[in-house]
């Protein structure tokens, strides 16, 4: 969290993240590149770089794409999901590389503009073999880019949340794009089944985390038609002590927390990339987003001064040790009095 | 209930269990980034022992012929008993040589089919074919001779049809690797839509892999006609030529090209 925009606003486990990605990349490519150039020194250094930088994207963003789900499933993996931007920009940029010197490898030094050529050379655009297969990558590119661009807390402020999040599920476009990229292009030239094969295995792997995640992540959750006043959810001790039990009435998403014998409702959706508040923990008195710490106070959902965020408040009320929550959302940030719990009830 | 450590990433208090997980995920995606790189690697198709000495300048001497292709009859061998190699000239980038001979020929006031030349370029070579890239453009030209008459070495097949792959000859012997196939068809179109000149990489009957340069029945240009057509199996039907050291089919363009798709046991091995 910050009241000023930074380029990267830099801790321990940014660095930490930074690392070991830098040593995961440093890793692929020394296998690829050094295996490549000892067995086959007849490689030109274009097809390499093409072939590596191209190679390190889709491997990339796979594992971007599986960080999500994983963090559904299992909070344990919260920690690779902290730093996730960075792995998105990383891709992003390694995409460029691949995408630059394809322009220049195949379309540059022509007798027409490369931009122009890379959609005119080849216009099969109605045959699956013949596909201009470079047309979906360029495509894929131009959704990364303005993934990474926009990456900055500055643009989510600025588009909005559901806006931002909206771009940045275009991410899965691009990776449809990249996957048939890669089968109506390269995998057409290789005699091998094992690039096919890791993309097969890549695509399985993404679909199937993702499925899991559906599933385990409304897990618990309780679910409920909208329309009535209020609505039974849960009994007290189906709560942790501060923890939260999720549940969707109607449209409405809410995180209902129990903390310092009391209880408080809010929206469970954070304000900054709309991460799942009601997975978060209050720390410090503070409902702590999992996904990047985001903080709001429970009785009132404002961000503690200086920061600005707010989210919705419900109503609830204790019947014995039953839960009911009012699923029509106050304006955010306005103050709705938690709930005491009875102490033969704690 | 969820007893796993709370993590949060700003805190300078990061539970050490929050972090066990992530280290596991690490480890799996460094085996896998690891192992995989070297499989991806050694998974890789041959790449051909095709030479472009780029940025090194090599010096021919040689009799200019302007057809089927630009090219440079060069002697090889001991006086008296020489045959002669065509060196393909190319212009820089993707462009073929005609607009340069153009260039000097206006220069110079005459035509240049057929004079003893000298020119310096880089040299592409393959297979026992060579082309030169004129990279200096017409200032290449060092030296331009008399008109020199040379016998060439004609050996007429007749009517045929050949099956294979239509490249572009820059890049097939010597710039790109690989520069065939799909990934490459978007270059190959730009480079013979710059005037490079069009070779089969055509499979005759015995299995054996051939060379032939593609022109229309009277010796003209056709790339137009092709263009549509290259980097994926095809036949073509018409007179071939072997002029020295080259095949040349002279294609009639009445029985157009045919699309081998799946019939064509060759190179081109997914989607088909």
């Amino acid at each position: 969290m910050s009241t000023q925009y930074t380029a990267v606003i830099w801790n321990r486990e940014k660095k930490r993240y930074d690392r070991y990605l830098a040593g995961l990349i440093g890793l692929f490519l020394l296998a690829f590149c050094g295996l490549t150039l000892a067995l086959q020194p007849e490689i030109t250094a274009e097809t390499l770089i093409i072939r590596a930088t191209g190679t390190t994207a889709l491997l990339l963003l796979h594992l971007t794409l599986m960080i999500g789900p994983l963090c559904r499933i299992d909070p344990a993996f919260l920690p690779l999901l902290y730093n996730r931007r960075h792995l998105g920009v990383t891709t992003f940029f390694f995409g460029l590389i691949h995408g630059v010197f394809n322009l220049i490898q195949f379309h540059s030094l022509g007798n027409v503009n490369p931009l122009v050529s890379l959609f005119t050379a080849n216009v099969h655009y109605g045959s699956l073999s013949n596909f201009p297969f470079q047309v979906l990558g360029f495509g894929a590119l131009v959704i990364l880019f303005l993934m990474a661009a926009t990456s900055h807390d500055f643009w989510l402020k600025n588009l909005g949340p559901k806006a931002w999040k909206t771009l940045h599920m275009f991410v899965y476009l691009a990776y449809g794009l990249l996957v048939m990229h890669v089968l109506l292009g390269v995998a057409q030239a290789e005699h091998s089944p094992v690039a096919i094969g890791f993309l097969g295995m890549g695509v399985v792997t993404v679909i199937s985390l993702h499925l899991a995640a559906a599933f385990f992540g409304q897990r618990g959750q309780f679910t409920a038609a909208a329309g009535e006043d209020f609505v039974e959810v849960c009994g007290l001790a189906d709560i942790e002590d501060k923890r939260a039990k999720v549940c969707l009435i109607g449209k409405e998403n809410i995180a209902i927390f129990k903390y310092d014998g009391k209880l408080a409702a809010v929206s469970n959706i954070c304000k900054h990339q709309h991460g799942p508040l009601g997975e978060g923990k209050i720390v410090d008195g503070c409902i702590t987003c999992p996904w990047h710490g985001y903080q709001y106070l429970p009785e009132n959902g404002c961000s503690p001064p200086p920061f600005t965020e707010k989210v919705s408040t419900y109503e609830l009320k204790l019947v014995g040790d039953r839960i009911f929550v009012n699923p029509r959302p106050h304006p955010e940030g306005t103050r709705v009095e938690p709930v005491e719990i009875p102490r033969k009830h704690e | 209930m969820n007893r796993f450590p709370f993590y949060i990433g700003w805190s300078a208090d990061v539970p050490p269990k929050a972090l066990q997980r992530a280290r596991a995920f690490l480890l799996l995606a460094c085996c896998l980034f690891g192992v995989g790189g070297a499989w991806l690697a050694l998974a890789q198709g041959e790449f051909s022992n095709a030479v472009f000495e780029y940025g090194q300048a090599t010096e021919l001497e040689g009799v200019l012929v302007t057809r089927p292709a630009p090219a440079l009859k060069v002697a090889v061998g001991d006086a008296g008993s020489e045959t002669y190699q065509r060196v393909l000239l190319v212009g820089y980038g993707k462009f073929g040589a005609t607009g340069i001979l153009q260039t000097v020929a206006e220069r110079e006031g005459f035509d240049l089919d057929g004079r003893r030349v000298k020119v310096r370029g880089s040299l592409l070579y393959r297979d026992g074919k060579a082309l030169l890239e004129l990279s200096e453009g017409d200032a290449a030209f060092l030296e331009i001779g008399q008109p020199r008459s040379l016998s060439s070495s004609r050996e007429l097949y007749g009517e045929t049809s050949l099956s294979g792959e239509i490249l572009d000859a820059k890049c097939y012997f010597g710039v790109m690797k690989p520069g065939e196939g799909k990934p490459h068809r978007s270059c190959a179109v730009r480079c013979l839509s710059g005037g490079i000149p069009p070779v089969m990489k055509a499979r005759l009957a015995d299995g054996r892999l051939e060379y032939v340069l593609l022109v229309g029945p009277n010796g003209e240009q056709i790339t137009d006609r092709l263009l549509d057509f290259v980097a994926e199996p095809v036949s073509l039907c018409g007179r071939a030529e072997r002029l020295d050291d080259w095949w040349v089919l002279y294609v009639d363009l009445n029985q157009g090209v045919g699309r081998l798709g799946l019939s064509y046991p060759a190179d081109i091995p997914m989607c088909r």
